[in-house]
């Protein structure tokens, strides 16, 4: 038995971190160094591998696209965007959209700008009158119409973002004397902008001098260069204002990071800008051509050029190891081992085997080198403690109740704790999932927030009060169920009883803490220390909850069975606080809006009642039959 | 405590009023008020939240059904608490952790009434190189009366919060009596095409008001009164006073200027204050503010001194705090500064309480395991 468990759990690990990476890995050599090279998105400077990322998932809600990692559809759009219109990228959430739109007859959740493009005016039209509205009280299709009009345009933009670099009819030199008076190779006639462009100075002077002359007597050459400089001008008009900011500038001591068409448009280009430019162009042009090697050596000319010239910054500094937890996926390895450890754990509650006990224990300390791992280089690529935003939160509050399991088992060695900790990494990843589309997770944060000091006490500690909360809550539930089963007072009760104690308790003392460094921190940055605000409240009615249990419990109010049953119900009181406050749309603390959100929260909520209110009268009835007997 | 005696009358009151039934209870409806306060934000806004739920004795339920308001809950909870701490202290056998606790608890309730009944909060809006004596009320407004305009003026003034048609203020070093005909607390103001009286009854042209629901927030709300004016032995002066009209109605009485305002409450600062430069950062290629401060030149005494007010970085002088609070641009570069400004003594309270609430909290729990421990190893 002990053999067969230890097998299995081999081959299964094996599995889990052998097979997550596959879908990232294909290919990773040949865009490394495209991945590489940095942008400035979001506030900060990001690999170009995140930046691909955010923009998929924006689109998608998807991290990769056809088992490709992100990186290589972002190639595609920039370097070959006729041929990403194509693909199925954008979703949308709401049917409603593509009626509105005339497109009803498209089936699907996610469709390619192509199939979009019919739509695409009147969308404009829709999304146009929908932002008239203020944010909040638009419905959530007008937020739809805004939502996927932005993505669509976002698309447009980036796919214009290389047009510089590619071969382009407009600039189609088929006059052979031309070619070879603006050092053109003469093996093509098609060039991009960014060929012509450099020869400016070269043709400068005939244009000034033709000026001069009327049309009729320009030569054939000298009215194809006539045509040539127009086009240029036209163009070099249009494309303003593209995205990506990957080429930094400093005036003035301040540093600011430029599109490659916002750098052509200023005009002045330094020897460095030119030569980076060019080499973007060499990078697109090898895609093109399939030329690998071409592509990645232009690829790292051009990040390492960048890197050399930029301002010192964090973003920078830890670059490298923001692509290897890109490329780990670290908490996604993580929740799978969860996962294995979890059906272990049930093995080990049911059947009372030392071997899966210890299985479970092992799995558990596997999967928490990659959480802990991930949360330690989010903190390093931040410079910030790992919670300024719901999802980091997430993180936090799983590895938290982890470490909680871990220890709950250490002392009670039964079972219970595998359990929690297992199914509490499993899940609470699992829901994290859903927040990482909301945008960059790693983001800046608001000049209220921007406080190490206080985001690593207060929000630290609040969230561990949550963490502690949870767990008792999920305890709760092991021990409700058991309890319909097993007679009063048997001893895996009064285990599971006395981790929801301590755990209850850990979870008091901590929200307590947190909500009174709230106070503090609220003293210190608006003058007052308590001022009823939903955050506030929500906190507060966690300590009150825990306070209520006990104090009830003490009084004789309540017994085990009202006391574990209250400690299910403090996973609403916690959902609250956490999430529910933010969707309330008010007060100082609502910056982590997500939508849909409301609709989980509140199945999680029913969840919750409907469990109480089936468990605890089964769990009365059965006592007062055995009283009757 | 062993049915030899029974307890006396007292002593059951004690019993029952320190019992943790009625802390449960208390705490189920401050529950109760948290969650119902909380939810009444998203419609009516905190300050009337506040206002209902959490600053009131009682919440009236559909205009006419009482319930119990957060200061009644907290108070009796306040009760709860003494009356089980003397019991506790009476205990042989004392639990420190606890007793600790609910010390903590004790002194946090006390520190938020010493809050709630002698802090005082407004904001203080500068221009760049403006200088502020005095900050204004968010919420309060005042009837004021003075003679001189100059640095130095001596303001006579009555709170305006709770004022009723019929009300007389008597200004006695004026010699003036003010009767209020009309007055509300957030008025809308209008100006009839009618000719105007004379005098004029208000400097804007107003002619009459209406009242106006009371705003979310409660710095929306601008007061206004229909007011008669009688100086000691001249005539009376009709006049309306509306709260954005910010010059004084101005009459002569006793060879002296005087000047009658209806003002957001002041509060003269111990010292002034001028922004000389206010600064913000945003994140790099975002309209997300990073950081942003006020240079300002603080003048306490006669002696000028310079420093930067930011975010998490207040100014503390005298009792008074001032925080950076928020800021306005024009389109042509011209910036204000907006501070809050608070004056609390109890402001240390809670973070006194907050200590020894969660020393107290481990103690007794940490007691309670190594107990717990003792107990089995005795066992095994």
């Amino acid at each position: 038995m002990n053999r067969v468990a230890h097998f299995l759990f081999v081959v299964l690990l094996g599995a889990a971190f052998g097979l997550a990476p596959v879908a990232a890995r294909a290919n990773v050599d040949d865009y490394d160094a495209f991945a590489r090279i940095p942008v400035q998105d979001a506030g900060r400077i990001m690999p170009m591998d995140t930046f691909a990322r955010l923009r998929l998932l924006q689109f998608s809600g998807r991290s990769s696209f056809n088992k490709k990692p992100a990186i290589e559809w972002l190639a595609r759009l920039l370097f070959d965007p006729q041929q990403s219109q194509h693909d199925p990228i954008f979703l949308v959430n709401n049917p409603e959209l593509l009626e509105a739109i005339g497109l009803d007859g498209l089936s699907g959740r996610r469709f390619s700008y192509d199939r979009l493009r019919p739509g695409l005016d009147k969308l404009r039209e829709l999304a146009a009158a929908a932002s008239e509205h203020k944010a909040e009280d638009r419905t959530p299709i007008e937020k739809e119409f805004i939502r996927v009009y932005q993505n669509l345009s976002t698309f447009a933009s980036l796919a214009a973002s290389f047009r510089f670099a590619l071969p382009h009819s407009d600039f189609a030199v088929t006059n052979r004397a031309l070619r070879a008076r603006l050092g053109l190779p003469d093996d093509r006639d098609a060039f991009s902008f960014l060929d012509i462009y450099l020869r400016a100075h070269v043709f400068a002077p005939v244009i000034q001098r033709l000026s001069a002359v009327p049309p009729e007597e320009w030569t054939e050459e000298e009215s194809e260069l006539f045509a040539l400089s127009s086009t240029l001008f036209n163009w070099n008009r249009y494309y303003q204002g593209l995205p990506i900011p990957l080429l930094p500038v400093t005036a003035h001591g301040t540093e600011q990071w430029v599109s490659p068409w916002d750098k052509l448009a200023f005009g002045l280009l330094d020897e460095p800008a030119r030569r980076d430019i060019a080499r973007l162009q060499d990078m697109a042009q090898a895609w093109l051509a399939g030329r690998t090697v071409d592509f990645k050596l232009a690829a790292s000319d051009v990040a390492r050029s960048v890197r050399a010239r930029a301002q010192e910054s964090r973003g920078l500094r830890y670059l490298d190891l923001e692509l290897r937890y890109n490329r780990l996926d670290p908490f996604y390895r993580a929740q799978l081992v969860y996962g294995i450890a979890f059906l272990f754990s049930l093995l080990a509650l049911l059947r009372e085997k030392p071997a899966w006990r210890r299985v479970t224990w092992a799995g558990i300390l596997l999967a928490l080198i990659p959480h802990t791992l991930g949360l330690i280089w989010r903190m390093q690529i931040m410079g910030r403690p790992p919670m300024t935003n719901l999802y980091a939160t997430f993180l936090f509050v799983s590895w938290i109740c982890v470490v909680l399991g871990l220890v709950v088992e250490w002392y009670q060695r039964n079972g219970l704790g595998g359990f929690l900790a297992s199914i509490s990494g499993l899940a609470l990843l699992m829901i994290s999932k859903r927040f990482e589309a909301q945008g960059d997770t790693m983001g800046v944060v608001i000049a209220v927030l921007d406080s190490n000091f206080w985001l690593s006490t207060h929000v630290v500690t609040i969230t561990i009060g949550y963490a502690g909360c949870i767990a008792a809550g999920i305890v709760g539930h092991v021990y409700l169920l058991q309890a319909l089963r097993l007679p009063d007072g048997h001893p895996k009760l009064r285990a599971a009883l006395r981790a929801i104690y301590g755990l209850l308790a850990f979870g008091l003392i901590f929200s307590f803490l947190g909500t009174m460094l709230g106070g503090v921190w609220a003293d210190q940055s608006w003058g007052r220390f308590w001022g009823w605000d939903p955050k506030e409240n929500g906190a507060l009615l966690i300590v009150l909850w825990c306070a209520i249990l006990f104090h009830a419990r003490w009084a004789g109010m309540i017994g085990p069975t009202g006391f574990a049953a209250g400690s299910v119900l403090g996973v609403i009181v916690v959902l609250f606080a956490w999430i529910g406050v933010n969707l309330l749309g008010v007060g100082l603390h609502s910056y982590g809006f997500v939508s849909g959100l409301a609709l989980g929260l509140w199945t999680a909520v029913l969840a919750e009642l409907l469990f109480v209110a089936v468990t605890v009268p089964l769990i009365a009835g059965r006592r007062t039959k055995r009283e009757v007997v | 405590m062993n049915g030899e005696h029974t307890p006396t009358r007292g002593a059951r009151l004690a019993a029952l009023l320190g019992s943790a039934e009625v802390t449960t209870v208390g705490l189920v409806f401050l529950m109760i008020l948290t969650f119902w306060g909380t939810l009444y934000q998203v419609e009516h806004g905190l300050y009337l939240a506040k206002d209902r739920f959490f600053d009131s004795w009682i919440v009236w339920i559909g205009g006419f059904i009482p319930f119990p308001g957060t200061q009644l809950v907290l108070a009796a909870l306040a009760v709860n608490l003494v009356v089980y701490i003397g019991r506790l202290v009476a205990q042989r056998h004392m639990p420190f952790g606890l007793l600790l606790t609910h010390l903590g608890l004790l002194m946090l309730l006390l520190g938020g009434a010493v809050t709630r009944l002698f802090a005082t909060e407004s904001q203080l809006t500068l221009q760049e190189g403006e200088t502020g004596s005095a900050s204004a009320s968010y919420q309060h407004w005042e009837l004021a009366v003075w003679s001189k305009d100059g640095p130095l003026r001596e303001v006579m003034a009555y709170s305006a919060d709770d004022l009723k048609p019929g009300d007389v203020r008597r200004f006695d070093d004026a010699g003036l009596t003010i009767e209020i005909e009309d007055y509300h607390r957030n008025a809308r103001a209008f100006q009839s095409t009618a000719p105007q009286t004379n005098p004029p009854l208000s400097r804007l042209g107003v002619t009459s008001l209406r009242p106006a629901r009371l705003a979310k927030e409660p710095g929306e709300n601008i007061a206004g009164a229909i007011l008669t004016i009688r100086p000691d032995g001249s005539d009376p002066v009709r006049a309306i006073l509306f709260g954005e009209d910010e010059t004084p109605r101005t009459f002569r009485h006793n060879d002296t200027d005087w000047h009658v305002a209806l003002r957001r409450a002041r509060e003269p600062l111990p010292f002034i204050v001028r922004l000389i430069d206010f600064r913000r950062e945003m994140h790099p290629g975002t309209e997300i503010a990073r950081h942003f401060s006020s240079l300002v030149a603080v003048n306490a005494d006669g002696v000028e001194r310079n420093l930067v007010i930011s975010m998490n970085k207040p100014l503390r002088d005298r009792g008074f705090t001032l925080y950076q609070a928020s800021y306005r641009e024009d389109p042509d570069g011209t910036q204000w500064s907006t501070f809050a400004v608070t004056h609390n003594f109890g402001r240390l309270i809670p973070y006194i309480s907050t200590g020894v609430i969660v020393a107290g909290l481990a103690w007794h729990f940490v007691a309670m395991m190594i107990a717990r421990a003792r107990r089995a190893g005795a066992a095994a």
